[in-house]
């Protein structure tokens, strides 16, 4: 619940702001975003399964996103597609938190 | 305690997410990604572009090079005089002036031997149109030089019949006729054996026509005068 309304009130902030990235370095924020929305994910499960360590979000959240970039420059520079590695990672690891998060939620509903 | 933590966090992050995605997608309506054919023709109009770009770059630099050779005053002037007679030696190549050798193709035309049909005894000459047709014929297979009997075609050579010999530029050939051409020959000989070529056609009419492959042939240059009365340059 938290995440989507911090993801409406991003989203509203950047479109007042009405800031757009050079088309240049679109393709690194668009894997920047995939890589931060899988820390969200892994956080909102931390957070329900009550093992959330903020160190470890933080330098994930940043890391990770950095990481996602450095690996679709190096791609560009050496014209593989290396950016499809990191797609197919937080894109299943995305998946998997999800999962998990579905289950704790079902079974903390049904305890009740 | 720990869980509002991870709720502030999460918050702070998603804010970070959204605005990311704001900024990428832009709803001010302008589409920044291609589809994947979209994106193999940008790809290879870039690809042209760069290939472009660098045979300019080529070009610049030659034209670079020879400007500083020009430039380099009097101690370099032999070597100007070297440049610009190879320029006029290039130019004498070109234009026919020179004696050359190289691969090419010799085709050989003679009147076709007279059968009992009167009729088409006439379809058996070699007229001028017969020439001019083939020699166009080969200047369209990308022939660089052109000699009839011995004499080197260039640019305003004509031809006229002239009863039983044809004038080719103020000289008259009789037959057979002995056409040698210097190009690529794989090129001119397979130009020569399509359908559309006129000397299939001259074969349909009982001509003789021989056309023959050579690795080594000599064509003389054009010993006439270039000469004009009525153009002059023009004002740039």
């Amino acid at each position: 619940m938290v995440a989507f309304v911090g993801l409406l009130i991003g989203v509203i902030i950047g479109i007042v702001w009405n800031v757009n990235i050079p088309v240049k370095f679109s393709p690194y924020i668009s894997v920047a975003i995939f890589a931060c929305l899988d820390s969200v994910f892994g956080a909102l499960r931390g957070s329900i399964s009550h093992n959330f360590r903020a160190d470890i979000f933080v330098s994930g959240f940043f890391g990770n996103a950095a990481l996602a970039v450095a690996m679709v420059y190096l791609g560009d520079k050496l014209g593989i597609p290396i950016y499809l590695a990191a797609v197919i990672v937080f894109g299943g690891r995305i998946f998997n938190n999800f999962a998990i998060i579905r289950r704790l939620l079902i079974d903390k509903t049904k305890s009740h | 305690m720990k869980n509002n933590e991870a709720t502030i966090f999460v918050f702070i992050a998603s804010i970070i997410v959204g605005l990311l995605i704001a900024m990428n997608i832009g709803f001010s309506g302008k589409n920044n990604f291609l589809d994947v054919k979209q994106y193999d023709e940008a790809y290879n109009e870039r690809i042209k572009l760069y290939s472009e770009l660098n045979s300019l770059k080529e070009q610049y630099y030659n034209a670079n090079a020879k400007l500083s050779k020009y430039n380099q005053g009097d101690e370099k002037a032999s070597e100007v005089t070297k440049e610009i007679k190879q320029e006029i030696s290039d130019n004498n190549i070109l234009l026919g002036k020179s004696d050359v050798e190289g691969p090419g193709v010799k085709i050989t035309l003679d009147d076709g031997i007279s059968s009992f049909d009167k009729y088409s005894s006439m379809d058996q000459l070699i007229h001028d149109a017969d020439i001019v047709q083939v020699i166009n014929d080969l200047r369209n297979a990308g022939a660089e030089a052109i000699s009839v009997n011995g004499q080197r075609v260039v640019y305003n050579n004509y031809g006229l019949c002239a009863g039983s010999n044809i004038d080719l530029n103020g000289i008259k050939i009789v037959t057979p006729f002995y056409i040698t051409a210097i190009g690529n020959v794989d090129v001119l000989y397979n130009y020569l054996t399509l359908e559309q070529t006129h000397i299939t056609a001259l074969k349909s009419r009982d001509v003789r026509v021989n056309v023959a492959k050579q690795n080594k042939i000599k064509i003389l240059s054009y010993n006439g005068e270039f000469s004009y009365k009525f153009m002059s340059l023009t004002n740039k």
